[in-house]
């Protein structure tokens, strides 16, 4: 599978001349899969310029997008997403369930005036909305992995599985709430099982070890309990997801060798996202 | 994915409230076992904290719990059973005799805990102690 960011800012966009080299676009990832099915993660301010890319690419006939929760930041760019316009793309759209709403309820909420000039109801493409199932669903030659995490909000971590390759999403994401996560048995650590051993990891890294007291259970990580994570589940690849948008990009390259510093020699160093990052998983 | 069981995420936060608070606190998962209490069911209990040897629902008989008239409860009648086998709230006081002999007198409140898609995934029970005799 070949995965390429088009956003990675958590909280709010934050284009400007200080978030340049890691962008300021909102969480969207493209996975494309072997067999050539297109898997969204997420409908941030980057899915506009995804969405682009894709139409001049040639038409798209089916796109799986699956949305890991439904905070502003990762689903304010869907009405700018191409193929929601294209009446001829089968756009399906995954989310976390709700009790109370349905999926398609609570994304009309945002794509409704007057939030927004068009109804959900009224755009031409019909999406098809899914409640994620609780355990994996397969895509293409893919399997897509689901489990609830602890973030503010019903939100879900994904991990895609194909060909013995594994990525594993966890944009926003708490386990270190109230707990030395090195002290924790890991059945009892929030999105163990679904990020252990992955080939790939986009986690949450969204407050420096400083800033993290003052946003304790915002249902974000520290550098540090990212690292934590990291090691603990034994990920080949970490990459430093959701970032503040405070954070300048010479910030962020401090925060990336604090992250050097405690992971040690475990695997490959970690790094930062940015808008245009590839990986190809193979 | 790993073959780490992974607990659902409503048990994993009800625990930690469990290890911040200075309460004594029992977890059930849904099967009626128990997950997790933290340290203060010690003083409950009368008991080192690695020397309680609970691990199901059908142990707490061995407290010998019964009403404040001294009326034997059967196991149905415990708020924690309630809790975990009907998937329903329930409170009472009760009066127990810890691993040390010592009786007390408990208020006890058991709640279901439903994961963000509406399945049980446990129990929590919480416990004050009132008063005890020996």
């Amino acid at each position: 599978m070949r995965i390429r960011i088009w956003g990675c800012r958590g909280s709010l966009a934050s284009p400007g001349p200080s978030t340049v080299r890691y962008g300021g676009n909102t969480s969207s990832v493209e996975v494309r899969l072997d067999n050539g099915e297109l898997i969204i993660l997420d409908a941030g301010t980057g899915i506009r310029e995804l969405g682009n890319h894709i139409a001049a690419g040639g038409p798209v006939k089916k796109i799986n997008l699956f949305l890991s929760h439904l905070h502003l930041d990762h689903v304010e760019g869907i009405g700018f997403f191409s193929a929601l316009w294209d009446p001829d793309v089968e756009l399906h759209v995954w989310g976390p369930p709700s009790p109370l709403r349905s999926l398609q309820d609570r994304i009309a909420t945002l794509m409704s005036p007057p939030l927004f000039p068009v109804h959900l109801a009224d755009v031409p493409c019909r999406p098809i909305y899914h409640d994620v199932p609780e355990e994996e669903l397969v895509i293409g030659s893919a399997r897509v992995l689901v489990q609830p995490v602890t973030h503010r909000g019903s939100t879900v971590a994904y991990r895609i599985e194909e060909n013995g390759r594994s990525f594993a999403y966890i944009p926003d994401h708490e386990p270190g709430l109230g707990r030395d996560l090195e002290k924790v048995e890991p059945e009892w650590v929030s999105g163990f099982s679904i990020a252990h051993g992955a080939d790939m990891l986009f986690h949450d890294s969204q407050y420096t070890e400083d800033e993290y007291p003052n946003h304790r259970a915002w249902g974000h990580s520290s550098i540090a309990d990212t690292v934590s994570f990291g090691l603990m589940t034994k990920v080949r690849n970490l990459v430093l997801f959701h970032h503040d948008p405070a954070h300048t990009d010479e910030e962020l390259e401090i925060h990336l060798e604090r992250a050097k510093e405690l992971w040690g020699s475990a695997n490959d160093a970690p790094e930062l996202a940015h808008e245009g990052m590839e990986i190809e998983l193979k | 994915m790993s073959a780490v069981r992974q607990r659902n995420v409503a048990l994993i936060l009800a625990r930690e409230l469990a290890v911040n608070v200075a309460t004594p606190m029992w977890i059930w998962d849904e099967r009626g076992d128990l997950v997790y209490y933290n340290e203060h069911v010690q003083e409950i209990l009368g008991a080192p904290h690695h020397e309680i040897g609970i691990g199901r629902l059908e142990e707490l008989p061995q407290f010998e719990p019964e009403d404040l008239d001294g009326n034997p409860l059967p196991l149905t009648e415990l708020p924690s059973a309630i809790a975990v086998k009907e998937h329903l709230p329930a409170h009472r006081e009760i009066r127990i005799t810890g691993l040390d002999g010592v009786r007390r007198t408990l208020a006890v409140t058991a709640y279901p805990l439903f994961g963000r898609s509406g399945e049980f995934c446990g129990a929590v029970s919480v416990f004050w102690q009132l008063g005890e005799q020996t």
